[in-house]
C-alpha cells in the first residue's frame, strides 16, 4: 500500500474512529442497526433477527470493520467519509470536549 | 503537578541564554543614557530630517550636519551626525557614510521602515545631543540568536527525554507560572507568539469572555515577556492615525507611522475591542487579510507593511439578549464588519471562563503569588526569566522554518472539507458561499504553525491533529450555548454551581429558608439568579428553579 494511504488510515484510526465509536455506542440498537447497515453498504439480511446478526458481526469484527467500509481513501492520501460517519462524529467534530 | 524539567534541558537552556543579548526594539535605552557618555543602541523610526550646512572655521569647507528625530512612539530622540572636523565636533564620519545615512533616514521617513541606531551623547555648545555613528534599516523579521546547533541540540535533548518543545512551552514552570489557562488557549497563545514573515503566516485570534478572566494579565505576564507585543488603546484612545499613520507635522511629504506598521512582523493585542468604533474595524480589514495598509493623504500615496498577528480581547456587546439574539451576535462587538472580521480570525474563543471552575484555587493562588511578588524574586524569577529568554529565541528560530504543506495537502483538503460541510461550521463562520478559501488557508496555516511550535521541518500527522483539534474547539465555543445574558447579570462559576445544586436538590422551595438549607447562597447571588431567569420568585414567597436555564454550562 502507498505510504500516503497508510498515513491517512493511521490518521482516521487515531482521530476519527474513536469519536465515531463513542457516538455510535450511545445509540439504541434499533437506530444503531440502521446506521451501521447504511454505512456497511452491502449488508445482507441473513435471519429474522437482523439486529442480533449485526451484534454478532460487531462482536467478531468490532465497529472498525464497518467504519472502514464507510471510508474511501485515495492514492494521494485524500479521503471521503460516509455521510453517516460524518454525522456521527459529535456536534462540532471529532474533538468535541468539555470546555 | 507534572514531573520536574530534566536537569540536562534546564542546564542547556541556561547555557544558551547566557549568550543571548537583549534585543532592542525601542529608544528607551538611548533616552536613559542622556547623562552618560557610553555608547548605546536603539531602534525607531525617523520622523524628521534636516540637512544643515556648517559655517565654522574649525569645521572645514562644505561640511554638513544631519539633524533628525528618531521615535519609537514613546520616546523621541533628537540626533545628529556630521562630516566636520573633530576640532569642531567629535564623532565625525566620512562623506560617503553621511550620504548613505541620509538615504537610510529618508527611506525610514518616507517608507516607514524601522532603523537601528548606535551612538552616544555628547555636549554640543549648551546642548546635549545624541551623535550617531551607525544607522541601518531593520528588516523587522528578526533572526533568532539561537544557533542551528543549539536548536538541534535542544530538539535532541527533548526527544531523549520523551518531550517536545511544545510540551515544555506549555508548562506552568516555564511560560505559564503567572496565569492558569486551559490547554487549547495556551496553544493558541503560543501560535500567536510566532512571528509572521508573510501575510499567509499571520494568526489572528479573538477571545470573548466574561470580565475578570485575566485577559490583560495574559498579555502582560505571558505574551509580553516572551515576544514584542504592543497593546492598542480602547475606544477613542485608539485613533485611526495613531493605529495606521498620519501626515507628519514636521514634513508634509512624509507620513508618520502608526502602531500597526511599527509592529510589522510582531504582534498587537487589542483590549476591550468592543469599545472600538466601526470605522476602526473597517480600516483593519485590509490589514488583517493582506498584511499591509494603503494610505492617500494630499499628494502622497503610500503603502505600509503590517504583517503582524492580532489578538482581540473583549466582552460581548452590552445589548446582547440571549433570548432575542442569535449566538453569533456575541461577536457583534466588531460592528458592521462582524462577518468580515470573523472570516479573518484564525481562531475565535467565546466562553464564560477561560480557565474552568475547577481551576479556581489555582487562579487564586496565582493572583496572591503575583500580589506578594513571588514571581519577582529569588529562584522563581531567575527560572522564569531564563525560560522566557530561551523561548523568545526559540519562537524566533522556528518562525523562520518553512515546512512544506503540499505533501500533506490531500489530507488537509479532506479534513477541511469534512469540517466545512457540517452545518455548524457554516453557521459559526457565517459562510455564505459554497466554500471559504480564507478559512481553508487559515486552517493550513494552523497546521504549519503547529509544525513550527514543535520545531519540525516536515509536517506530520500530529501537526494535523493539533490543528484540527484547536480549530474544532474554537468552533465548539462558537456553537455551544453561550450564556451571555447570564454573564451580563454577573453570573460566575459559583452561581452556576448553586443553580445546579438547587435544580437537583430543591427545584421548588416554599421559602428562602428552604433554599438556604439546601445550599449556601448570599442575597446578591439569589438576586443574580432571579434577574437572569434561573429562579422565579412568587408573591407568596415560594421559589421555582427553572430547568434548562443558560443551556449547557
Amino acid at each position: 500500500m502507498e505510504e500516503a494511504v497508510v498515513e491517512t488510515w493511521k490518521y482516521l484510526r487515531m482521530a476519527y474512529y474513536p469519536r465515531f465509536l463513542s457516538e455510535i455506542v450511545k445509540m439504541p440498537w434499533d437506530f444503531r442497526y440502521d446506521v451501521l447497515k447504511e454505512i456497511h453498504g452491502d449488508w445482507k439480511i441473513l435471519s429474522d433477527e437482523p439486529i442480533e446478526d449485526m451484534m454478532d458481526y460487531v462482536f467478531d469484527k468490532g465497529y472498525f470493520g464497518i467504519f472502514s467500509r464507510g471510508v474511501m481513501v485515495n492514492e494521494d492520501g485524500s479521503f471521503q467519509l460516509h455521510n453517516l460517519i460524518s454525522k456521527n462524529l459529535g456536534k462540532t467534530g471529532i474533538f468535541h470536549e468539555q470546555i | 503537578m507534572s514531573d520536574a524539567i530534566p536537569d540536562e534541558i534546564s542546564t542547556f537552556a541556561w547555557e544558551c541564554v547566557q549568550n543571548f543579548e537583549e534585543t532592542v526594539l525601542d529608544m528607551k535605552q538611548v533616552y536613559n543614557m542622556k547623562i552618560f557618555d557610553d555608547e548605546c543602541e536603539g531602534s525607531g523610526f525617523c520622523t524628521k530630517i534636516e540637512t544643515v550646512g556648517i559655517n565654522h572655521k574649525d569645521a572645514g569647507k562644505s561640511k554638513v550636519m544631519l539633524k533628525f528625530n528618531l521615535s519609537d512612539g514613546e520616546y523621541s530622540i533628537p540626533c545628529i551626525t556630521h562630516n566636520a572636523k573633530e576640532k569642531y565636533l567629535a564623532g565625525a564620519i566620512e562623506d560617503e557614510e553621511l550620504a548613505d545615512m541620509l538615504m537610510t533616514l529618508t527611506e525610514s521617513q518616507k517608507q516607514g521602515k524601522r532603523i537601528e541606531v548606535r551612538g552616544r551623547y555628547i555636549n554640543f555648545g549648551k546642548k546635549r545631543v545624541f551623535i550617531c555613528d551607525n544607522i541601518k534599516i531593520d528588516s523587522g523579521f528578526k533572526e533568532s540568536q539561537m544557533t542551528k546547533k543549539q536548536f538541534h541540540k535542544f530538539k535532541k535533548l527533548c526527544s531523549n527525554n520523551k518531550l517536545t518543545p511544545l510540551d515544555l512551552a506549555m508548562r506552568d514552570d516555564t511560560l505559564w507560572a503567572e496565569l492558569y489557562a486551559k490547554e487549547y488557549l495556551k496553544k493558541a497563545i503560543l501560535l500567536f507568539l510566532l512571528s509572521p514573515s508573510k501575510k499567509q503566516d499571520m494568526i489572528h485570534i479573538g477571545i470573548v469572555s466574561s470580565h475578570g478572566e485575566g485577559k490583560d494579565h495574559l498579555v502582560e505576564r505571558v505574551i509580553q515577556p516572551v515576544a514584542p507585543c504592543r497593546m492598542a488603546g480602547s475606544g477613542k484612545m485608539a485613533t485611526i492615525p495613531g493605529l495606521f499613520g498620519a501626515m507628519s507635522g514636521d514634513d508634509l511629504n512624509a507620513i508618520e507611522i502608526g502602531l500597526m506598521p511599527k509592529m510589522n512582523h510582531e504582534r498587537v493585542a487589542v483590549s476591550e475591542f468592543q469599545t472600538w468604533g466601526d470605522e476602526t474595524f473597517g480600516e483593519l480589514m485590509n490589514m488583517m487579510a493582506n498584511g499591509r495598509i494603503e494610505m492617500q493623504k494630499g499628494a502622497l500615496d503610500i503603502q505600509r507593511e503590517t504583517t503582524l498577528n492580532l489578538l482581540f480581547l473583549g466582552n460581548p456587546p452590552h445589548y446582547y439578549d440571549e433570548e432575542k439574539h442569535d449566538k453569533k451576535e456575541m461577536l457583534a462587538a466588531f460592528g458592521q464588519y462582524t462577518y468580515q472580521i470573523i472570516s479573518r480570525l484564525t481562531l475565535i474563543f467565546t466562553q464564560l471562563s477561560l480557565s474552568g471552575a475547577e481551576a479556581k484555587d489555582r487562579i487564586r493562588m496565582a493572583i496572591i503569588d503575583s500580589m506578594d511578588g513571588v514571581f519577582e524574586k529569588g529562584s522563581m524569577k531567575k527560572d522564569l526569566d531564563m525560560w522566557r529568554a530561551f523561548f523568545k529565541e526559540y519562537f524566533r528560530y522556528v518562525s523562520h522554518i518553512k515546512p512544506q504543506i503540499k505533501p500533506i495537502m490531500p489530507r488537509i483538503n479532506s479534513i477541511y472539507d469534512e469540517m466545512e460541510n457540517r452545518p455548524q461550521f457554516k453557521d459559526a463562520f457565517c459562510i455564505r458561499s459554497t466554500t471559504d478559501n480564507r478559512k481553508y488557508q487559515e486552517f493550513a496555516n494552523l497546521v504549519r504553525g503547529f509544525a513550527r511550535l514543535y520545531g519540525d521541518e516536515r509536517i506530520t500527522l500530529k501537526h494535523l491533529l493539533e490543528a484540527q483539534n484547536i480549530f474544532e474547539v474554537s468552533l465548539q465555543t462558537l456553537t455551544e450555548e453561550f450564556p451571555l445574558s447570564a454573564m451580563m447579570e454577573g453570573v460566575d462559576e459559583d452561581v452556576i454551581a448553586i443553580y445546579q445544586k438547587l435544580l437537583k436538590d430543591c427545584p421548588v422551595a416554599e421559602s428562602l429558608k428552604d433554599l438556604r438549607t439546601t445550599v449556601k447562597i448570599t442575597n446578591d447571588q439569589l438576586d443574580i439568579l432571579i434577574r437572569s431567569g434561573a429562579i422565579t420568585k412568587f408573591e407568596n414567597g415560594a421559589y421555582f428553579v427553572n430547568e434548562g436555564w443558560g443551556g449547557e454550562f
